[in-house]
């Protein structure tokens, strides 16, 4: 069974008078494990998909399915349930919550789940460790560099162990360097954890390490 | 909820410049309507207690018909049998008899109309406070007879001063003219030209012996343990004594312009509280307003991560409901440290001296007051409004799309 299933999804932005489709027919599915790559140009409506996948947008039309649920019939609170329990999101701009440090960003979701503070805790520490910020946990975001903030980004994405980990252009804001290790950090958790990825990008060595690429061009794929 | 309690103080003090505002907006502008309020409670119970204490005490008791016209024919009969049930009621503090009547004065080539009072010096200084009031001389003594206290202004008028004679003519009970003459033992000065012009004071038995009511007087005036009571002892001495014969008046009656004058600062205050009421709210408002509206990104990403439109909400309503009760503590104890400090001190407006005059009852110097029923509604009027000013705004960013958040596409 798939863990995302799209059926003719479409979306469509209103500007005045003006309608842009922003997405347009879109089938596919992502299967549990996956290490994918949805690519194109600016424009083309990455992060619009993205969007769609992780339930924090709604299309305009068409149906889409987390294992088999349809996210388009689900109200808001059943939304927010499904990013909580079975998503987890990193964003091109980190996202963290700015008053939150380290190590409080990564226990945050863990918190909303209900986990007690000692297990919620030992858990964000290690994963701390495991993208390498150790003594950073105590640093509040306006204290870290972009490839920092990141890593702490990913580590609050898997803290809830999500079926799937959504990451829109997660290299775009970083040097080549710090780029490529994220890379590397999140291929290591999809082949030792199993976890689902599916990132946007436009960078090469990003294509280079997914599994799979869906190529998006005008808001449509690209045969 | 525990937790978001947390992070909602987490939320408060990291964004400790955010939340200073807030609570200065919510705590000086307490503070300013607690010592607004004050400061207008203060007035009005200066001008009360001044009027009630210089004369009329908290209520007094007559003939019925005599307040209306004021004439020597309306004399207590027997005022013995009225005085006699007084002991047994348990609101009253002291009480004296009085006889008060119309005279014309005169000293020298100067004459002047004004109310000669009699009283009984030992029991009238523990109803009213007049004798406190005397500047030159002294206050009467029971065995004075020939003895008068006037005030400033109509020893002004009359161009007589301490030891100096004034005549006295008058109507007497009996259909006589009454005529006596007496030595200027004390000028009061109450700072109140209307009243330092219009009162003269003797003893009671030199009142009897010139208006001719031997054993008699006009009224009983009275004070109340506190002004609380009067309205149920007013209704206790109406039970006790006959309606057809005797009139109980409360001080809002014997002096109706000062009730008037009460009632007019109510109203102004009740005005100049709802301005200045809402001139703080728009500021909390504003303040509120501003730090929901730039975290709208913050909510969105908390959305995003799974936090539901309710928490979000919560979490915001608790934020307000700390910086409310923290704004609430400061600005409470700011407004009643300044309006205890200031009624202590008192606020000298003598350079407005004029202008105070024509206000009658108050001095050249208000005490602002506490009272703890104004505080406890405004610290909850302010804590109520500033959480729900957070409402509104938690509630849009809870119903904005994470996406749409995390964009700040919208705005609340």
């Amino acid at each position: 069974m798939p863990i995302v299933r799209t059926d003719n999804l479409g979306r469509t932005y209103r500007t005045g008078q003006i309608e842009v489709a922003a997405l347009c027919m879109i089938d596919l599915a992502i299967e549990p494990g996956e290490f994918l790559a949805i690519v194109g140009p600016s424009g083309s409506g990455k992060t619009t998909l993205l969007n769609m996948i992780g339930a924090l947008d709604s299309p305009s039309h068409g149906k889409i399915f987390f294992e088999e649920e349809d996210l388009t019939a689900a109200r808001p609170a059943r939304l927010a349930e499904i990013r909580l329990k079975k998503i987890g999101f990193v964003f091109q701009a980190y996202n963290l919550i700015p008053v939150l440090t380290a190590i409080e960003n990564i226990e945050y979701v863990m918190l909303l789940q209900g986990w007690p503070e000692k297990k919620r805790r030992e858990k964000a520490f290690a994963l701390l460790k495991e993208v390498g910020l150790e003594g950073f946990a105590n640093r509040r975001p306006a204290d870290m560099s972009g490839g920092q903030q990141q890593r702490v980004a990913v580590a609050r994405a898997i803290a809830s162990e999500p079926k799937i980990v959504l990451a829109d252009e997660p290299t775009a804001n970083l040097d080549s360097k710090t780029g490529a290790a994220l890379i590397d950090l999140m291929h290591e958790l999809n082949q030792k954890k199993g976890v689902t990825f599916v990132f946007s990008t436009h960078d090469p060595m990003v294509m280079q390490r997914a599994q799979r690429l869906i190529r998006l061009k005008d808001g449509m794929i690209e045969a | 909820m525990s937790s978001f309690i947390k992070i909602a103080w987490r939320n408060i003090f990291r964004n400790w410049r955010r939340s200073l505002f807030t609570i200065a907006a919510i705590s000086v502008g307490l503070a300013a309507l607690i010592f607004i309020w004050g400061f207008m409670d203060g007035t009005n119970e200066q001008m009360i207690d001044n009027s009630t204490s210089y004369l009329s005490g908290h209520l007094q008791i007559h003939k019925k018909g005599f307040h209306k016209d004021m004439s020597i024919f309306f004399a207590l009969d027997n005022p013995q049998a009225v005085l006699s049930k007084l002991p047994a009621l348990k609101e009253i503090k002291n009480y004296a008899q009085r006889i008060e009547g119309q005279a014309l004065f005169s000293a020298g080539e100067k004459t002047a109309g004004a109310v000669l009072v009699g009283v009984e010096p030992e029991k009238e200084i523990k109803v009213t406070t007049l004798w406190q009031a005397v500047k030159t001389g002294r206050y009467l003594e029971p065995a004075d007879t020939s003895a008068i206290v006037i005030g400033s202004a109509l020893a002004e008028r009359l161009k007589i001063s301490l030891g100096g004679e004034v005549a006295v003519l008058t109507q007497a009970a009996d259909g006589s003219l009454g005529a006596a003459k007496y030595k200027v033992a004390g000028i009061y000065s109450t700072g109140t030209d209307t009243f330092d012009g219009v009162y003269a004071f003797i003893t009671l038995p030199a009142a009897q012996d010139l208006y001719a009511l031997w054993g008699r007087s006009t009224g009983i005036v009275m004070t109340a343990q506190n002004r609380s009571v009067v309205p149920r002892l007013k209704k206790s001495l109406a039970g006790e004594l006959d309606s057809q014969r005797f009139e109980v008046l409360d001080w809002w009656a014997l002096i109706p312009e000062i009730a008037m004058s009460f009632v007019l600062h109510e109203v102004s205050a009740s005005i100049i509280l709802t301005v200045v009421f809402l001139i703080v709210a728009i500021g909390i408002l504003n303040t509120i307003l501003m730090s929901v509206v730039e975290r709208v990104r913050e909510f969105g990403v908390m959305m995003a991560l799974g936090t539901n439109g309710r928490q979000v909400v919560l979490l915001v309503i608790l934020e307000s409901i700390l910086l409310g009760a923290v704004g609430i503590l400061i600005g409470g104890g700011l407004g009643v440290l300044l309006t205890l400090l200031t009624g202590r001190t008192g606020l000298d407006f003598s350079r407005y001296g004029k202008a105070m005059e024509v206000m009658p009852g108050i001095g050249a110097v208000i005490y602002p007051i506490v009272r703890l029923d104004r505080l406890a509604f405004l610290a909850i009027l302010i804590f109520f409004f500033a959480v729900l000013a957070a409402v509104y705004p938690a509630i849009k960013a809870a119903r904005l799309k994470p996406v749409a958040a995390i964009r700040h596409m919208e705005t609340v």
